[in-house]
């Protein structure tokens, strides 16, 4: 059987220092993988009204799962001694701003006693929408 | 002549003002609250809230595959309706074999769906070989269709309670992701949802 041509052009010399530097190269390859399979992610927050920002307070959290998919949690707390209705909205855009379009991106409702919590989670769309962005505005 | 005509002045009055009280129609945000809220019965801003919620917690639970990487074969299969109510429980998997798609973490079978299938275009143009006049290289070739790895299920099970005038409708939305190989739920979680209302003391 013939030899593959890349094998037939290392000779035994090269092969010794192939050994030396595999391990080093491979823990470069892993290295450099490891850093591109990281995405940087950056959580906008958007208080659409006078509401949101005088009764309740915010509290971004990202971060990744065991396979690499980001998220972000909110812990939104109603400061007022009312109760709040408030409505919120998770939007996923990619690096350049484009909005990509989801069925989890709806309003969705919340009514919060004083001094509550709510938590709100995402996950990100698709694995190219970066750039989540959190909205909030009264419950008309 | 006035007497006869009282009548109908007074219906005529009565009528414009009822149709004034009422609105013209038009259209809202689709994913805005502004919808009709009803108390006996899913409306479609609780199919997107149950949506929203319960496609995050399956993407986050870490059950399917990494996105893009060998993505799993889904099929839908029942939501069991437990309810009274007539309910189109597809408002419901659609958005989440939707948001599946959009993650690359799984693709949806429409050959397999529920007890038959959801597009027979697949049966009918793998039948097109018994058919003159297509060219051979364009015709599908034997089990070449891909099995369904997991199953997407669940129920919508309701309470109602009334007291006085007021009503309160509980419901629960169930959803599970089983393994078909070996029929064990690998993922399961539920959406609460309870709407009140305060009946008026006279209505129309």
């Amino acid at each position: 059987m013939r030899e593959p041509v890349y094998a037939s052009c290392i000779s035994i010399n090269n092969r010794v220092a192939m050994k030396k530097t595999l391990p080093f190269l491979a823990a470069l390859a892993i290295l450099l993988a490891g850093c591109a399979s990281k995405q940087e992610m950056k959580t906008r927050l958007i208080l659409q009204d006078d509401y949101a920002k005088d009764h309740l307070e915010v509290n971004i959290e990202e971060f990744t799962d065991a396979r690499g998919m980001l998220g972000v949690q909110a812990t939104i707390r109603n400061t007022d001694d009312k109760r709040a209705e408030f409505q919120y909205r998770f939007r996923w855009f990619t690096e350049d701003g484009q909005f990509i379009d989801s069925p989890t991106a709806t309003w969705v409702p919340v009514y919060l006693e004083p001094q509550d919590t709510h938590i709100a989670q995402s996950t990100q769309v698709t694995k190219y929408t970066t750039r989540p962005r959190l909205s909030i505005r009264r419950l008309d | 002549m006035t007497k006869r005509l009282l009548p109908l002045l007074i219906l005529g009055a009565l009528s414009a003002l009822m149709s004034a009280c009422g609105t013209s129609a038009h259209r809202v945000d689709a994913t805005g609250n502004e919808g009709i809220t009803t108390v006996r019965n899913l409306d479609f801003k609780d199919y997107q809230i149950a949506a929203e919620d319960l496609i995050n917690k399956l993407l986050s639970s870490n059950t399917l595959p990494v996105a893009n990487q060998n993505p799993a074969v889904v099929m839908v299969s029942r939501i069991k309706n437990s309810t009274a109510a007539h309910l189109d429980t597809q408002l419901l998997t659609q958005k989440i074999t939707i948001a599946l798609d959009k993650s690359g973490q799984a693709r949806t079978t429409t050959r397999v769906y529920q007890d038959g299938q959801f597009d027979p275009g697949t049966e009918r143009a793998r039948a097109l070989s018994e058919e003159e006049g297509f060219a051979k290289d364009t015709l599908q070739k034997e089990a070449t269709l891909q099995a369904p790895r997991y199953s997407l299920a669940g129920e919508i099970t309701e309470l109602h309670r009334q007291e006085g005038r007021n009503r309160e409708s509980y419901y629960q939305i169930y959803m599970t992701l089983t393994d078909v190989r070996t029929g064990v739920a690998v993922w399961q979680d539920a959406k609460e949802i309870v709407k009140q209302e305060k009946r008026p003391l006279i209505s129309l």
